[in-house]
């Protein structure tokens, strides 16, 4: 019973920490230290909350593959918005505000 | 009182372990519907850093902060629900589910509220967007993918509510035990699942 309620009070203190952190200036680390944080929370519970610490088998493997899924397509999607050459631009909003690489 | 095992299973525990893959199975796939959006999210942040970033700002960050921990203590009692039933302690583990449902019910009001506070200051989605404060595309792409995101994700808390009611019902019917709770076991995934995408929505929506 203690451990599921000092996993709680972890979760309400990173809560708390990433509120607070959000309110001082860290300019374009702020992002990767807001999903840092939730991602430290996003493994706690489903390491002791969904007892994927205790599941055997492939559970692992089946949440594992669909992760790094998104983080390949999220990955290729970024390098494609942020590296195309000015004859391989389309016209339209979104790249024109990209202006990578000048 | 105890049910009958299904014939394809050998044992219980093979059967609890069965049930517990299949639940990872779904909730990958979930990973994957959720993830589409994740991705839009990233692409037009990346086009428009400073629209989302002014954007973001007009979301009602106590709200959301309250939420957060509501949806996280709520998480605690499911969890604890589950430590009850292998001790035997049914009607507690009712209680704390039902406490897990109240908080749920919260979760669902204080959005309810913020959509009502949006709709009055025109930030809505796509061709509803009338904010007189916020006119670049990219605040409208960022209050778009608000929406869709929250929506979505609140249309999951409001499935999440059902399951826990079942579940509440069936530890109140003395249906769990030590030894046979995986319907327990895969109804609290579901709902520490709604959890985890809440805890990815709220710095991205609320915080930067």
């Amino acid at each position: 019973m203690l451990k599921y309620v000092l996993i709680w009070v972890a979760l309400i203190g990173l809560t708390v920490t990433t509120f607070l952190l959000s309110r001082v200036p860290t300019g374009d680390w702020s992002i990767a230290i807001a999903l840092a944080i939730a991602a430290a929370k996003a493994t706690l519970i489903v390491l002791f909350f969904m007892e994927l610490a205790k599941h055997r088998g492939a559970s692992a493997l089946a949440l594992g593959t669909s992760l790094v899924f998104i983080a390949v397509v999220l990955t290729l999607a970024l390098f494609d918005v942020g590296l195309r050459f000015e004859p391989t631009r389309p016209p339209g909003p979104l790249v024109q505000t990209l202006k990578v690489g000048q | 009182m105890e049910r009958e095992l299904a014939p394809q299973f050998a044992s219980v525990e093979q059967e609890a372990r069965a049930w517990q893959f299949g639940m990872w199975v779904f909730l990958s796939t979930e990973v994957l519907f959720f993830g589409g959006l994740f991705i839009a999210y990233g692409v037009y942040r990346f086009a428009y850093p400073q629209d989302f970033h002014l954007a973001s700002s007009h979301m009602n960050v106590w709200l959301g902060t309250a939420n957060t921990l509501v949806l996280l203590t709520s998480s605690l009692f499911v969890a604890l629900a589950l430590h009850l039933v292998r001790h035997e302690r049914s009607m507690w583990a009712t209680l704390a589910l039902v406490l897990a449902l109240l908080l749920g019910v919260v979760f669902m009001v204080f959005k309810g509220l913020e959509y009502a506070e949006h709709a009055r200051e025109g930030l809505l989605p796509g061709v509803y967007f009338a904010s007189h404060k916020l006119h670049s595309v990219g605040a409208l792409q960022f209050v778009t993918l608000y929406w869709l995101m929250t929506g979505l994700h609140a249309l999951h808390v409001t499935i999440g509510l059902f399951v826990l009611a079942w579940t509440a019902f069936q530890a109140a019917s003395g249906f769990y035990s030590p030894r046979r709770m995986a319907g327990l076991e895969i109804g609290g995934m579901y709902w520490h699942f709604v959890d985890v995408i809440w805890v990815f929505l709220y710095p991205l929506l609320y915080l930067v």
